[in-house]
């Protein structure tokens, strides 16, 4: 059966065109391999951080600057600090983060499966179904990485791939909201929801119910907590 | 995504929601990269023209003071014989106000003008030196010493013939010589006094008339010193100080009373430097007085000194300014500390901006009122101003916005309001 298993490429063009039958394909052995996918997205994601780090840092001083009431001297002690700060972060992030996603994805999918399937899904299968289905939150994040370096500085707050897009810059509920509105993130919850589904041999209508639940809940949550914040954001 | 949606669902419907999903993500991110290529918005900070009341108010402490103040004092030592006057005495033009005694003075003056009689007497006697008949004899007498001179002198000559004869002896000779001698003095003495007579000295005829000028001018002062002796009201007033005692000896210069002038009351008050500006002459001021609590005293700007002085008491640099009264100010008087509300502007319903959103300067000024996001520049006429905000006579309406702190913003600049203040 291997000799008809599709190559890595293949894959990852059928899970964004025709996921059901990639995913059933991914299945066939009982130890789906995603470790060469997982690291190819991983080294994406550095190169991303990698590119768009001398913009964040000059993004990060320039929120510095505008921060009212921030004396010289501190702001002068702060620079190379702040600097530092974000050329850590982001490469940690870059190495670190879509590990943690996959993680919380596949825990979540293995909760749901263990609360509400047959119990029948390995979690390296949840796994291997988290990895395929960040490709398109990984689509995304490519497509915003030109227009966050063409981007002036001060625009960077608000430059996101989101139906926030679509309404003109302000710092309302509505907004915010729309801004965690991304259809890559839609498509790589459906992504997830048919893998499970495929996985644990059910039908894909309850988990997407599920994860879309629980992506309305966490997005209103953060909404909230980005108007909260929405001050602190240089006008 | 599309092969999922159509196994999950009915045919037509997947296909359906596979569109919607393409166009959407479509538009996203086309959305996104316009977002991200516009040309980012200048944050400013705005404020809405707005009508509103409009004074600018100048308070300071002020000392109500006499306008023309005059110290009456003695013009020589004597003692004080007559004086009746209080602080706020009333008093007219010319009337004496003390007298001093001027036994002594009297007494010089009375030596004066007898010293003038004689020198006129003396001055008169050198201008009418002789009569006629004086003249005649004097004429008699000048002919009579030259008859003398001329038998001396013949008697010398005949005297000398007989001499170089051996017929007289030289003692002879010399006894001639001292009688000629004598003889022509003599006819000298007479032809002077006959020129005397005949026309005076011009040399002590001027002598004379000075010798009688100085006796006038002396006896003048005399009598001048003695009139001062009254003294005497240099105008209509009211006596502010009163000094001496009736009886009291006074010194030379010795104050003797601190009058003003009627109705001449003004306010001194001391602004300083920072808010001398905006000060002019012919602005209204209220003036109020702790002693008359309640009253309100209407004045106006009437002069501003031309150099800041230092007020050692206040110990900074201020600029004096004086404020009148268009009648006498009943109830105030001089001396008394007031405070001085100057109206710079008087109070009035105006369209203001604050000041920070005006370019340039003079009475033309511009700034930029924000319509939709954009910046348009505005030329506006303005009024009055004070510390914050600025009267716009002319190019803005009430209720528009305009940029605090325009700075390097350019007319037409796309701007996002980023705050503003409330007028």
């Amino acid at each position: 059966m291997v000799e008809h298993r599709k190559n890595m490429w293949a894959l990852l063009w059928g899970v964004l065109l025709n996921p059901g039958e990639t995913f059933e394909e991914l299945f066939v052995e009982e130890q789906p391999q995603f470790l060469t996918v997982a690291l190819l997205f991983t080294g994406i994601s550095l190169v991303l951080a990698v590119a768009l780090l001398p913009k964040m840092q000059a993004y990060s001083v320039w929120s510095l600057q505008h921060t009212p009431g921030i004396a010289p001297g501190q702001l002068a002690a702060a620079l190379p600090i702040v600097s530092v700060t974000v050329a850590v972060s982001l490469i940690a992030g870059g190495l670190a983060g879509p590990w943690v996603y996959w993680l919380a994805v596949a825990v979540l999918l293995k909760l749901y499966d263990t609360l509400f399937g047959a119990k029948g899904a390995s979690f390296g299968a949840l796994f291997t179904v988290a990895v395929y289905g960040y490709l398109p939150m990984l689509l995304a994040a490519i497509i915003a990485l030109p227009l966050m370096l063409v981007t002036a500085v001060d625009n960077i707050p608000w430059t996101s791939v989101s139906l926030a897009a679509l309404l003109p810059v302000q710092k309302t509920y509505l907004y915010f909201f729309l801004a965690r509105c991304n259809p890559f993130t839609w498509w790589s919850l459906a992504l997830w929801g048919i893998g499970w589904a495929k996985c644990a041999k059910n039908r894909p209508d309850n988990i997407l119910i599920f994860l879309l639940g629980l992506w309305l809940v966490l997005s209103l949550a953060m909404a909230c907590l980005a108007l909260s914040k929405a001050g602190s954001i240089p006008a | 995504m599309i092969a999922a949606i159509k196994r999950s669902a009915p045919k037509s419907t997947g296909a359906w929601v596979a569109v919607a999903g393409l166009v959407l993500i479509l538009v996203v991110v086309a959305a996104s990269v316009h977002r991200a290529l516009s040309v980012p918005a200048v944050s400013v900070k705005t404020a809405v023209v707005e009508q509103r009341l409009l004074a600018d108010d100048a308070l300071v402490s002020a000392t109500v003071e006499a306008g023309r103040q005059e110290q009456l004092v003695a013009p020589f030592a004597a003692r004080l014989i007559r004086y009746d006057l209080r602080e706020g005495d009333s008093f007219t033009a010319g009337e004496v106000l003390a007298e001093l005694d001027t036994t002594d003075a009297e007494k010089q003056a009375r030596e004066a003008e007898a010293a003038l009689q004689v020198a006129e007497a003396q001055r008169d006697q050198a201008y009418n030196p002789g009569t006629a008949a004086d003249l005649a004899q004097a004429e008699a007498n000048q002919a009579a010493c030259r008859a003398a001179y001329e038998s001396a002198t013949d008697t010398l000559k005949r005297d000398l013939v007989l001499f170089q004869s051996g017929a007289v002896s030289q003692a002879t000779v010399d006894q001639d010589q001292a009688a000629q001698a004598l003889d022509l003095y003599n006819l000298k003495t007479a032809e002077a006094g006959v020129l005397d007579l005949e026309s005076p000295d011009p040399h002590k005829l001027a002598v004379s008339d000075s010798q009688v000028e100085q006796a006038r001018v002396a006896a003048q002062d005399a009598a001048n010193t003695v009139a001062e002796g009254r003294l005497t009201a240099p105008f209509a007033g009211v006596v502010l100080q009163e000094l001496p005692q009736e009886g009291d000896f006074l010194p030379l210069d010795a104050l003797v009373l601190l009058v003003a002038r009627a109705g001449s009351l003004q306010v001194e008050a001391d602004l300083s430097e920072q808010d001398i500006g905006g000060i002019a002459v012919g602005q209204s001021a209220d003036v109020q007085w702790a002693g008359q609590p309640g009253r309100t005293w209407q004045a106006t700007v009437i002069r501003i000194a031309p150099a800041v002085i230092k007020n050692t008491a206040l110990n900074e640099n201020v600029v004096r300014v004086y404020l009148g009264f268009a009648r006498d100010p009943d109830g105030l008087i001089p001396g008394a500390s007031v405070d001085v509300t100057i109206h710079r502007i008087v109070a009035h319903q105006a369209l203001m901006v604050p000041n920070e959103a005006l370019l340039g300067s003079g009475a033309t000024r511009t700034l930029f009122v924000v319509i939709g996001n954009r910046a348009h520049r505005r030329t506006i006429g303005i009024g009055h101003a004070n510390e914050l905000y600025t009267e716009v006579l002319t190019g803005v309406n009430k209720g528009e916005l305009v940029i605090l702190d325009p700075g390097n913003i350019q007319d037409g600049q796309t701007v996002k309001n980023s705050g503003g203040v409330q007028l």
